[in-house]
């Protein structure tokens, strides 16, 4: 239970050139299908998955292939997106 | 992006979210139900118990009032300054102290704060009889959805896609769509040559029972990615402010996992 609260920790399990395999510990569909939606927006990727082995472990893994580019800097930039569409929303209420 | 209010009090709101992909709709919908946190009791100390109910029932029932809530004031217990102890910036007290007979109601109790209360004064917990006494100490802390339900601001959170009616030049005016629509949407009777008209597309469900039933296939209906939707508070929090809040934590959480793979590389 104190995980469901707390901050989010990520582990990175494999990294290479162009692909990532992570865990987002704490995280769920919530954050994580977002996160999904924008990677597979980018044309540099390839596939951008995630899958969450038990709900309760809170232990989800997200996979990233990317045709070259570094797949941190995508999911960053995936993250920036989402900053924008919620800044974008937050100016309108 | 854009959201437009259609309409709104109290408890309730809908709302119009225009060209959103549908993962973002969804993220927003999860975010309001279940990270958006809440006042809520999760600890009793019972002194006394005479009435019928088991302890435990009470803390249950106790549980589930809701709880008017001050973000501003309180902060989630393990991210608090006292190290998820307990002190006056994370959680607040109650007491119950009544005799029987009497039906003992949330407003019954008495809280340390005039602003931090129950949101309603009219709930049941437990019916005393004479000579029946409770003493109770409830501690209210905040929570999220995820972790309790009891912590949820909403009672309803739901959404539908808008959709597209588009009746095409070859409608003979036949009316068998308007006979066929269960929920009103489609109408002739107001426009000026007859011709059918989409009178409240906001009610439609997407059956397709007046695509179904048009002959002459002039009636289509197309998906869109503009959403209703349809929230109900529980009243813990201005729905708005459950909104805001929705939006800021799904952004947080966005500048977080930078701020961790920044912290990485
Ligand atoms: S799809 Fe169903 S609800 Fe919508 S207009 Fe057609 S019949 Fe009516
Ligand atoms: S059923 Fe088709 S042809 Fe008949 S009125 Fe409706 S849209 Fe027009
Ligand atoms: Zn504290």
């Amino acid at each position: 239970m104190e995980k469901e609260s707390g901050k989010m920790e990520i582990k990175i399990v494999e990294v290479g050139e162009n692909k990532l395999k992570m865990i987002v510990r704490g995280e769920d569909h919530t954050f994580l299908n977002l996160l999904q939606h924008y990677l597979l927006e980018d044309e540099h990727v390839l596939i951008a998955k995630y899958n969450i082995p038990h709900p309760l472990t809170g232990e989800p893994e997200l996979v990233v292939k990317t045709n070259g580019k570094n797949p941190l800097e995508v999911i960053k930039e995936a993250n920036e997106k989402i900053i924008k569409a919620c800044n974008e929303l937050l100016q309108q209420l | 992006m854009k959201i437009e209010i259609i309409d709104e009090d109290e408890f309730n709101i809908r709302f119009i979210l225009y060209d959103a992909p549908i993962a973002f709709a969804n993220s927003f919908r999860r975010a309001m139900k279940s990270l958006v946190p809440v006042m809520a009791v999760d600890y009793i100390d019972v002194y006394l118990n005479s009435s019928y109910l088991f302890d435990e029932i009470l803390a249950h029932r106790i549980g589930l009032i809701p709880i008017k809530t001050d973000l501003s004031r309180f902060n989630m217990q393990n991210e608090c300054v006292c190290g998820g102890e307990g002190c006056p910036s994370c959680q607040i007290s109650f007491r119950l102290n009544v005799e029987g007979p009497k039906v003992v109601y949330s407003g019954d109790f008495v809280s340390d704060d005039e602003e931090i209360k129950p949101v309603y004064d009219n709930i049941p917990i437990v019916e005393l009889f004479k000579g029946q006494q409770l003493m109770i100490e409830a501690v209210a802390r905040l929570g999220i959805g995820k972790e309790h339900s009891k912590f949820q601001p909403v009672s309803i959170c739901a959404y539908k896609i808008v959709p597209e009616i588009k009746i095409k030049e070859n409608c003979n005016d036949c009316k068998a769509c308007v006979e066929a629509c269960p929920r009103n949407v489609l109408d002739s009777k107001d426009s000026k040559d007859g011709k059918i008209i989409v009178k409240d597309v906001l009610n439609c469900s997407l059956c397709m029972e007046c695509v179904k039933v048009c002959e002459e296939i002039a009636i289509e209906i197309t998906e869109t990615n503009n959403y209703l939707f349809t929230v109900e508070g529980i009243g813990q929090l201005p729905i708005k402010e459950v909104m805001t809040k929705a939006l800021e934590i799904l952004k947080s959480k966005a500048e977080e996992m930078n701020k961790l793979i920044e912290e990485i590389v």
